[in-house]
């Protein structure tokens, strides 16, 4: 139990005002540098449960714990990469600011030289430092990721949570992608929702099948996907998998 | 040239700069906030409704601007509130205070014994009828307004720039909606005579949407605006005066001159080589 970075119990999320539950009846846990691939249909609540272990969704029933505190605690070890661009591309940002705005400590707390070091790190990692002067919208999608990534990384967290990342990038950036998460689980424990579990089958300790309800949770198995898609699953030499659920 | 300068003689004449530059300041720092945020609906409700602290001030013969600063407040908390908790949709929550303070105001003006020739000043701006006490009450507001954007910057960029994540780093996220919303009641009420409370809207987007074509800086954006709301409005009002029109209408009207100017420009260089 306390080995577990993020815990949770009987988890019930309702959205207001529909009686079906969007999450029903969760528990799970991670451990310290799993990596962990969150598979299922759309609208299962994949992303949903990453807003709960980050506090930004509290659920109607159960225990969330992470990092053995309240979410709104834990959320100092994690870094986020959300999956859409929750922001406009034309907003005045530079690249080097917005990766900074992961370094927030506070109100009236300044960003001082260790931390803009940090975000020249970050932005190594992601090979974007040549950017930094660049407004954001002035990127390509690949390039915004690498950037929303390394803003999660410059937090050093203990935990990343990634939302469909390698939705909307090509081949190669997901590749690019894939190089990058197998350097950093040696740092950090990584969840990451996909519906490619392509390059890291090989590698990730445990696969999460979730549609409302975990139907499976542990070591990946084909027929445990088949049967939270509710339907023959089908993974094509370039191991995307395919199904009546998903727009993939 | 030496007329020009002739008339800076006249007490209201330097209310009237005045005016315009801390007008300037509340529109270049505000606006540009609400326009990268994209809250130009939401200030317009908040704008229209600070009506209704208008009337009630006319009714009860205290100072309308001043009445106009906590009802302007209330209707920012009221529209916050609606669009953050309420199951009222956000859209539909801004309409219903945007003219609910309208009506209340127009309600209290109309009981307002005798006449009411401010009336139109408040609704249309009377630069030229600035006083000393609006400019002392401006310097306040201003001297408010750039007190939180100093503090605050980071905190203001994150909030409108990406909510979520600002969130998962700690900053208090509503508040910071609600001091950005407040920011633009106060605002209202330091533009609402320079183009009175139906034009205030303009002033809040014009000058920062002109700007924000030239610059990918946060901070250039606000300091330009500043800059490029007070010419506007200078320019607006000596214009007003050659050609006899209404001050407020022609400020806005030539800062919408400007801004489509602005735009071909812009198209203009990015065809070129």
């Amino acid at each position: 139990m306390s080995d577990d970075i993020v815990f949770l119990k009987d988890v019930f999320v309702y959205y207001e005002g529909i009686s079906t539950p969007i999450l029903e009846n969760i528990s799970f846990s991670v451990k310290e540098k799993d990596l962990i691939a969150i598979m299922g249909p759309n609208g299962g609540g994949k992303t949903t449960l990453l807003k709960v272990i980050l506090g930004l969704v509290k659920p109607s029933k159960g225990i969330v714990e992470v990092f053995g505190r309240h979410p709104e605690e834990g959320r100092k070890f994690i870094g986020y990469v959300p999956q859409h661009f929750s922001f406009d591309l034309s907003f005045p940002i530079s690249v080097f600011d917005a990766v900074l705005m992961g370094k927030y400590k506070g109100m009236f707390k300044r960003n001082g030289e260790e931390d803009f070091e940090a975000v020249e790190n970050a932005l190594k990692i992601v090979e974007m430092e040549d950017f930094k002067d660049r407004q954001i919208g002035k990127l390509s999608g690949g390039q915004i990721q690498r950037v929303l990534i390394a803003r999660a990384l410059v937090r050093e967290p203990k935990l990343l949570l990634l939302d469909e990342p390698t939705a909307s990038i090509d081949p190669e950036m997901q590749n690019y992608l894939y190089e990058l998460l197998l350097n950093l689980r040696k740092r950090m424990a990584i969840i990451i929702v996909t519906h490619d579990i392509g390059a890291v089958s090989d590698y990730i300790d445990k696969i999460m099948c979730l549609n409302r309800r975990i139907f499976y949770f542990g070591p990946l198995k084909l027929s445990e996907l088949e049967k939270t898609y509710g339907s023959s699953v089908e993974l094509v030499n370039h191991r995307m998998h395919r199904c009546q659920f998903c727009d993939k | 040239m030496m007329e020009i300068l002739n008339y800076l003689h006249y007490e209201f004449v330097r209310n009237a700069i005045f005016a315009s530059i801390l007008a300037g300041i509340a529109c270049g720092i505000v606006g540009s906030l609400v326009v990268v945020k994209r809250i130009v609906f939401i200030s317009g409700g908040i704008s229209h409704a600070a009506f209704g602290g208008i009337g009630i001030g006319l009714f009860f013969g205290l100072n309308p601007v001043i009445t106009a600063i906590p009802f302007s407040i209330l209707s920012a908390i009221g529209i916050g509130a609606l669009s953050k908790k309420a199951k009222v949709s956000e859209d539909a929550s801004i309409g219903i205070i945007w003219a609910v303070g309208m009506a209340i105001g127009i309600i209290f003006a109309g009981f307002t014994p005798g006449y009411a020739p401010d009336l139109i000043s408040y609704l249309f701006g009377n630069i030229l009828m600035v006083s000393k006490n609006d400019i002392i009450m401006m310097i306040a507001l201003d001297s408010l307004i750039i007190l939180l954007i100093i503090l605050f910057y980071r905190e203001f960029l994150a909030v409108c720039f990406d909510e979520e994540f600002a969130a998962t780093v700690g900053i208090p996220v509503n508040l910071f909606y609600f001091m950005l919303l407040c920011g633009v009641a106060l605002s209202v009420v330091v533009l609402v005579k320079v183009v009175g409370i139906i034009l205030v809207i303009a002033l809040l987007t014009i000058p920062s949407s002109i700007v924000k074509q030239f610059t990918s800086s946060m901070k250039k954006l606000i300091i330009v605006s500043i800059f490029v709301c007070i010419a506007m409005t200078m320019a607006g009002l000596c214009l007003s005066f050659v050609l006899n029109l209404p001050s407020g209408a022609t400020i806005v009207l030539f800062s919408a001159l400007i801004l489509a100017f602005s735009a071909c420009i812009r198209r203009a260089f990015s065809f070129a080589p």
